[in-house]
This record gives C-alpha cells, sequence and structure tokens, in this order.
C-alpha cells in the first residue's frame, strides 16, 4: 500500500484524494484547517504546506505529494508562492544523498502562455505576461531545474477554467441554480467565444495518473536528451472545448 | 430565457469593492477571444479522454438538484 500526500482539499483536492483511496492506497490529505473528504483510506491533518519541516514529516515515505492548493484569486502573490516552492523540493532535495522521495505533481492552469492565437500544447512557450504569470512560470522553471539536476521529479498539469461539483467560478452558484428555475443568467465571459473547460474530475485523474507513470517525469539525466524532455514532464489536463454558455 | 455578459465597465466598478473581480481584467482576454486547450498529446500517451461535455453538464446539474 503506498502513501499519497494531497496538499489543498478544493474540488479538484478532494477529487485526487478520493483516486488513490478507492484504491485502498493511503492518503493524507494536508490543509491549513483540516478539512478534506470523509473516507476511510484518507486522513485530514491540518497543517502548514509551506513549512518545510511539516513536509518533511508528512511526505516520509509517500509516493507522490499532489499540489492542488488554490488560493483566493486575488491572494496570489502572497499565498502560493510559499507552497510549492517547499512542495517542489520534496524532503530529499536537502540531503543530497537520500534516495528522492515522492514525485510531485502540482495542479497548473494556463496563464502563463499569455494571449495567443492558436490552441495551447505542452510544447508552447511560457510567455510570462501580467502578475499571476509571474508567480507561476518561476515557480515551474525552478521545479524543472532542481528536476533536471536529478534532485527532484516533478510534472504539472495544466488545466482550464473548471467545471464540476463544487468548481464555483463561472458555471457554478451563479449561473446553474437561475438555468434550471428557467430565469435569465449574466456571465463573465463573451457568451459565444470559443473557451475550454476542464472537468475536475479529469483533472485529478490525469494527476494522479502523471505522478506515478514514468513517462510523465522521467528520469533525471535523460530529459535533456530528449527532443520533447521539458515539455514531456507537464500535460495538458484532458479538457472539453465548447462554445460556452450554450 | 438568455445568456447575458457582464459589461466592463461593471467588472472594473466591481473591483472597487470585491478583490476577486479585480483580478479579472488581467485576464480579459482569456473571456473575449478563443482559449482553447489541445490536450492530445496527454490523451494519446496515457489513452485517456476527456469526460464528455454532456456528461460533465448532467453531473454539474445533478449537484444542484
Amino acid at each position: 500500500m503506498s502513501k499519497h500526500i494531497v496538499v489543498g482539499a478544493g474540488p479538484v483536492g478532494t477529487a485526487t484524494a478520493l483516486r488513490p483511496a478507492e484504491q485502498e492506497e493511503q492518503v493524507v490529505v494536508v490543509t491549513r484547517s483540516g478539512s478534506g473528504p470523509t473516507h476511510q483510506g484518507i486522513g485530514r491533518t491540518a497543517a502548514d504546506a509551506s513549512s518545510a519541516a511539516a513536509m518533511t514529516e508528512l511526505a516520509a515515505g509517500a509516493v507522490a505529494i499532489y499540489n492542488c492548493a488554490n488560493p483566493a484569486y486575488h491572494r496570489w502573490p502572497s499565498d502560493w508562492r510559499p507552497l510549492p516552492k517547499h512542495c517542489s523540493r520534496p524532503p530529499s532535495v536537502r540531503v543530497r544523498f537520500l534516495p528522492i522521495a515522492a514525485v510531485t505533481a502540482t495542479v497548473s492552469h494556463l496563464y502563463g502562455y499569455g494571449p495567443v492565437s492558436s490552441p495551447m500544447t505542452e510544447d508552447l512557450p511560457l510567455a510570462v505576461q501580467g502578475p499571476k504569470a509571474l508567480i507561476c512560470v518561476p515557480m515551474w522553471r525552478d521545479a524543472l531545474a532542481a528536476h533536471v539536476a536529478g534532485r527532484v521529479r516533478v510534472t504539472e498539469v495544466r488545466g482550464s477554467d473548471y467545471v464540476g461539483h463544487g468548481a464555483q467560478i463561472h458555471l457554478g452558484d451563479r449561473v446553474v441554480p437561475r438555468l434550471l428555475a428557467g430565469r435569465d443568467v449574466t456571465v463573465t465571459r463573451s457568451s459565444d467565444t470559443r473557451h475550454t473547460w476542464t472537468a475536475t474530475d479529469d483533472v485529478a485523474r490525469l494527476l494522479v495518473m502523471v505522478a506515478v507513470d514514468e513517462r510523465a517525469w522521467g528520469r533525471p539525466g535523460t530529459c535533456r536528451a530528449t527532443r520533447h524532455g521539458a515539455s514531456a514532464r507537464l500535460w495538458a489536463t484532458c479538457a472539453v472545448s465548447q462554445e460556452s454558455s450554450q | 430565457m438568455k445568456v447575458k455578459e457582464y459589461p466592463d465597465v461593471l467588472i472594473r466598478a466591481m473591483g472597487l469593492f470585491k478583490p476577486m473581480m479585480a483580478e479579472l481584467p488581467e485576464v480579459a482576454y482569456q473571456l473575449k477571444e478563443p482559449f482553447v486547450l489541445d490536450s492530445l498529446a496527454a490523451q494519446r500517451t496515457f489513452a485517456v479522454a476527456p469526460t464528455p461535455w454532456d456528461d460533465v453538464l448532467r453531473g454539474v446539474i445533478a449537484a444542484y438538484r
């Protein structure tokens, strides 16, 4: 039975935690408040995931750390940076000769690509634009550099706006109950523009898959020889492309 | 039953009171231009497919009923 650490208990963290738990694996969900899904295979722990000491203790013996933390939109600069900084450097990174422990699989997004004129893929350069990209692009580059140096094993999954149970931002409380009641709805986007949505269950499924699949993170040292080495360790989430709000 | 859009000026005004809304102008391009993700590489490599859109919406609706 393997041990999995899930940071965050929002819709994606919850869906992620349930997957290994239902395979009878051991799961520990880490949040500041100790919240998380109720399941016999899931332990819920209140801890500060930006604390290297706390994560070192929690992640001992784990095969994977799933970083599903997603701070409030307007608090990214203050809340997001400290968290993955430690998560992307699991305990062993500070002690060079210990075997590298868990693979860190991070849930990320598409802000780093900026405005583009074609569909977004893993091969697209990260054109830093705006404060949100400035937060997350360096985090991925740092993690990738540490991976290439053989200090950690990382992978990242990037999705678009979420849709699914508990995903509130666009297709949630402000829209669905009104539609069900047959009332008009108002959306924050152009209602007839092509837009990809990512199902929360799909991002959880892919995240768990890439964390334990060597093709997703490769062996340190060999990835530079691979043509698409750098991009081979991040994956676009299975996405649903749809005319929005139809 | 109609789908309407918040005008830009209203979103900017709401940002004065709600910090979350103040973040929207930075990502306006995601809302106004086509914003499309191609996940074929992941689908092929890991032999997975996205949940069909109708099933996703059925799940969302079920959660609200």
